[in-house]
């Protein structure tokens, strides 16, 4: 009878304990799968600050380097241009030495002015002072003038004011956008609307060109400048989805709720 | 394989048969029998879905399905049936070495051919051999349940690795291995009290004792078969 004993309680046993390994199987991999979540979230807000602390950076020493360009170069090129000017006045020379001084100021100009634009494009100063729509439409006047788009801006008539990083981070991803079109998609015309909602802002970027597909251009390896608007829209809460028509261009719509949007 | 006793026919027959437990083995084996046409049905309602694991789960369950038919009938016919049993081993170790091969990681998967190296050549001499097949038969039915105990235990190790298993609850494979490992769990010391060290049917002489086994093991396999419906009904789509 002992052996019949040990028989009938040992299945029993073993079945508990199967049930019991089930159980904690169950049980443990639930626990695993929160903690790597919560590990998952914990990086991703981590990428996300250093992303963040990335492009801050890049803005700051694109600023640096935009005030270096306006104030130092900018300064000593019309310091430059300045002494020219007067060598011309003081001295009687020949012709053929007036000729060459007056083609080196012309490009001691041209070089000024190449040395503002580029200064200007590191850092638009309207931005900060007047806020994203003025500079896009600034923006969006010299893109239509340096090339052969037909650009329609539309926005709010009293657009509020966002963040610095909010508003430069859009402004950027509306350039990219734009170079994008520019270099690859055959469009001649853009539109752009900027809506500010009462929750939410909402930039449309609409142009008629050849129209492409994010995923074939990541595959093409010419995606870092989609990878770019990722990055900074991902920094201020946005979304950003491409609404793709073939032989009709290609619609991006870019929108953020003012609930998400970032601190600084 | 659920090996329907025919009370009347044991070599050993009890002086007084308790009609009460005798009719107990009847209706779980029963029920243990027709239990498998539950996964069965439900697999085929599925089918569209299968991978190959699912596929293989259920051709399993075919095949069992058709062994318990006959094991039934000849049970009913007043024949033992446990003949039978090495060629059903032989087949279920197959069909589940190749589900574990499939779906375990990395050395495990050379275990498992050496495995079923060896429970088939076990199988085998099994039945060439002659002379006391029920015995050997329990044994190789212990060794195979020892392996694949082992194989549903290192299946749930390796799913704390799979983090890309979100739900246990919908991993078909889960639900799967639950009904193997509790079944073999079960199943254990039923083929443990089959063996006796001089090699006697020891459950054969104490009714009681193989009623009670018996009861146990019908209701494992239940166990197991609605753990297999589960486990098809939960395929995605």
């Amino acid at each position: 009878m002992e052996v019949t004993n040990i028989v009938i309680f040992g299945t029993l046993g073993m079945l508990i304990l199967a049930i019991s390994i089930v159980a904690f199987v169950f049980i443990y991999q639930k626990k695993i799968i929160k903690r790597d979540l919560e590990l998952q979230k914990i990086q991703a807000a981590y990428q996300k600050e250093l992303l963040k602390a990335t492009i801050e950076g890049q803005e700051k020493e694109r600023k640096r380097i935009a005030q270096d360009l306006h104030d130092d170069i900018g300064a000593m090129l019309s310091t430059i241009k300045l002494s020219l000017v007067k060598i011309l006045r003081g001295k009687s020379m020949d012709n053929g030495e007036t000729e060459k001084l007056l083609n080196t100021k012309d490009l001691i100009d041209e070089t000024v002015n190449s040395v503002r634009r580029l200064s200007r494009d590191l850092l638009p100063a309207t931005l900060d002072e007047f806020g994203l729509v003025h500079a896009l439409q600034q923006l969006l006047e010299k893109i239509e003038s340096n090339s052969h788009l037909d650009i329609e801006f539309h926005h709010s008539v009293q657009a509020p004011r966002l963040d610095p990083t909010t508003e430069l981070s859009l402004y950027r991803v509306v350039q990219e956008l734009c170079n994008n079109i520019i270099k690859h998609s055959n469009a001649t015309k853009i539109d752009i609307s900027l809506k500010h909602e009462p929750q939410h802002l909402e930039i449309v970027v609409q142009d008629n060109g050849d129209g492409f597909v994010p995923s074939e251009s990541s595959k093409s390896g010419a995606s870092l400048g989609l990878k770019n608007i990722e990055s900074r829209l991902s920094m201020i809460n946005a979304t950003i989805n491409y609404d793709l028509v073939h032989s009709r261009g290609t619609k991006v719509l870019i929108s953020m709720g003012y609930f998400y949007q970032s601190d600084n | 394989m659920s090996i329907s006793p025919n009370v009347g026919s044991l070599s050993s027959k009890p002086k007084n048969l308790d009609i009460s437990s005798a009719y107990w083995v009847n209706v779980t084996t029963k029920m243990a029998m027709w239990s498998i046409t539950l996964p069965l049905l439900v697999g085929l309602f599925r089918y569209k879905r299968f991978t190959a694991v699912p596929k293989v789960v259920w051709y399993f369950v075919l095949v069992s399905t058709v062994f318990e038919l006959v094991s039934g009938r000849i049970a009913d016919l007043g024949d033992q049936n446990t003949d039978f049993i090495p060629y059903f081993v032989a087949i279920e170790t197959l069909f589940l070495s190749w589900v574990y091969r499939k779906t375990l990681d990395g050395v495990w998967k050379k275990i498992i051919v050496a495995a079923l190296i060896l429970i088939l050549i076990t199988s085998l001499i099994s039945i060439l051999s002659a002379s006391d097949s029920d015995t050997f038969s329990s044994n190789l039915r212990l060794v195979q349940t020892g392996v694949f105990i082992v194989l549903s235990l290192v299946y749930f190790y390796q799913l704390f690795d799979h983090v890309e298993i979100k739900a246990l609850g919908k991993e078909p494979m889960f639900w799967f291995n639950t009904g193997f490992f509790i079944y073999f769990c079960g199943a254990l010391f039923f083929f443990v009290a089959s063996i006796t060290p001089n090699g006697e049917e020891f459950i054969q002489e104490e009714i009681e004792f193989f009623h009670q086994l018996f009861i146990i093991h019908s209701l494992v396999m239940v166990i197991r078969n609605i753990l297999l419906t589960i486990g098809f009904w939960r395929i995605p789509k």
